[in-house]
């Protein structure tokens, strides 16, 4: 005869040995007010390995009676979620701690290099403009360039070297801004002349751009514009 | 027969070898706890009690996590709260290097005018160093991170929460990221209520942020386990602590000493009593043992 066979979830671990309890949930039509009710039962079950833990779905089966209460035990694990989370949390504690090791030591390196650091960048500004002007001593400038990493002289190097966050951010954005308005220029031009349109997309290699709709026909040349503005700004740097 | 055991009893020193040939149990009574049945019993109470103190005390344990603060001395905040304390950390997103900057370019256009001006640049004078020293010392003091309010060094505190947990660089929208913000915010919240007991408005935003926190960890459990395991970890939470029920309230404050020892609840003597009488026995237990 078969053996009895139910499928549940594990509920609880690690409190007896080589026993988890498992959670077994029918659905048993109640006649009195004609809805299907959902029963639970729980049963404890042996595992011999024990393998699953919390958040398992597993299939249990029945066997001798081991004890007063557990006469069922595991015959395979259907999902072995609880098994990953036990992995997750125990990596997750090792990992951590790893991080957080390495990160203050981080934290405390950068306090002892700001201490020790002495910046003597208004000097060294003195000093250049010295050179620039008298035409000082080369090796100054020398010790200087390799401090910087710069390679030639100019009246701009001082800007440059003096430049400030926030007036380097700014003239990002006013890059970024005459870049879309081209964009958006180009594109109107695009759009009224339609010849001129059809030929762009062409040579993009878009098949038949006659029988596009208009405003499909618009975001296509957006996007190939876009797409020759971003590979002109990337050209430079490479 | 109680006449017999009377007069027995009476004499029981003349009696006894007597009473050891002629009857195998005697009629005096035994002691009750030398019975097999009552040593049974007292073992069964002993078990009992061992077993109720171990699950109240298991209530107790360490492994309860407090649900807003997590554990205590988590190196994450602890780093945090750390860098916002630094000497040369300045408010406004600035940078100490910007200070050095910003005097260099003071000077180098003093003398950039004065060239231009056409004087002769051998009277021409530079700033004495000291002047400069000081001048710095004032825009560092005013510009310092001490000196700046609440509302900006919770700015850089988050910022420094999503550069931590973010997935890729300008991410700020992940769960893990959004749950580190939260995490901040709450230490901030939390601390002002402490401060401000009567602040009930902001309480009750406090405990919506706090289920707020669980409820986005809650979803990052569904979506990335690993994550979400890693993003406790970091926070100093626990499993238990997200998924179960957590409402902050006069209950959670009393036993998790948020306004210190303060008692906020006033049990019942049922349960005054209950407690006095587990503490008693389990005393009695580790007297025994």
């Amino acid at each position: 005869m078969a053996r009895q066979n139910f499928i549940g979830m594990v509920i609880s671990q690690g409190k007896m040995q080589k026993t988890v309890k498992v959670r077994v949930e029918t659905k048993i039509f109640n006649k009195r007010i004609n809805k299907e009710l959902i029963h639970r039962k729980d049963y404890l079950v042996h595992d011999e390995a024990d393998i699953s833990r919390e958040g398992d779905l597993v299939r249990i089966e029945t066997t001798r009676p081991l004890s007063k209460r557990k006469f069922f035990a595991i015959a395979e694990i259907l999902k072995n979620k609880g098994q990953q989370f036990a992995k997750f949390e125990k990596e997750a504690k090792i990992n951590v701690a790893r991080e957080e090791a390495s990160k203050s030591e981080i934290f405390l390196e950068r306090r002892k290099q700001i201490e020790n650091e002495n910046l003597s960048l208004l000097e060294d500004i003195r000093r250049i403009q010295n050179c620039l002007n008298k035409s000082g001593s080369q090796e100054e400038l020398k010790e200087i360039k390799e401090k910087y990493g710069i390679t030639d002289f100019s009246k701009d190097t001082v800007k440059e070297l003096l430049k400030l966050n926030v007036s380097s951010i700014q003239e990002d954005l006013i890059k970024e801004r005459s870049a879309i308005d081209s964009i958006q220029t180009k594109l109107q031009e695009l759009v009224t002349n339609d010849t001129l349109a059809n030929q762009f997309l062409t040579e993009k290699g878009v098949e038949e751009p006659e029988e596009l709709k208009k405003n499909i026909k618009k975001n296509i040349l957006r996007k190939y514009l876009l797409q020759d503005q971003t590979h002109k700004q990337s050209q430079p740097q490479l | 027969m109680l006449q017999l055991s009377r007069n027995l009893r009476a004499y029981s020193g003349t009696a006894q070898c007597i009473s050891s040939i002629t009857f195998n149990r005697l009629f005096s009574t035994t002691k009750p706890t030398q019975g097999t049945k009552a040593i049974k019993f007292l073992k069964a109470q002993r078990r009992r009690q061992r077993n109720e103190i171990k699950q109240t005390n298991l209530k107790k344990s360490a492994d309860m996590v407090d649900p807003v603060f997590g554990h205590k001395d988590t190196p994450f905040i602890v780093r945090i709260q750390a860098e916002l304390k630094e000497p040369n950390v300045l408010s406004h997103g600035y940078e100490g290097k910007e200070v050095d900057k910003f005097l260099a370019a003071v000077d180098a256009t003093e003398r950039e005018q004065a060239e231009l001006s056409g004087l002769n640049m051998d009277l021409f004078e530079t700033t004495d160093a000291k002047i400069v020293e000081t001048r710095k010392e004032v825009i560092l003091r005013i510009l310092n991170m001490r000196n700046a309010d609440n509302q900006e060094s919770m700015k850089m505190a988050l910022r420094l929460a999503r550069e931590e947990f973010q997935r890729f660089p300008g991410d700020t929208g992940s769960s893990e990221v959004q749950a580190a913000c939260m995490t901040v915010k709450i230490f901030n919240m939390a601390h002002h209520v402490q401060e401000h007991k009567k602040d009930f408005a902001n309480t009750r935003l406090l405990r919506i942020l706090v289920q707020k926190r669980q409820n986005i960890l809650q979803y990052l459990k569904r979506d990335n386990p690993e994550k979400y395991y890693w993003a406790i970890e970091k926070l100093g939470l626990t499993d238990a602590a997200v998924t179960e029920e957590f409402n902050l309230d006069r209950r959670y404050m009393q036993d998790y000493k948020f306004f210190g020892d303060k008692i906020l609840i006033k049990d019942s003597k049922k349960t005054i009593d209950a407690q006095r009488r587990n503490l008693r026995t389990q005393k009695m237990i580790e007297n025994l043992e």
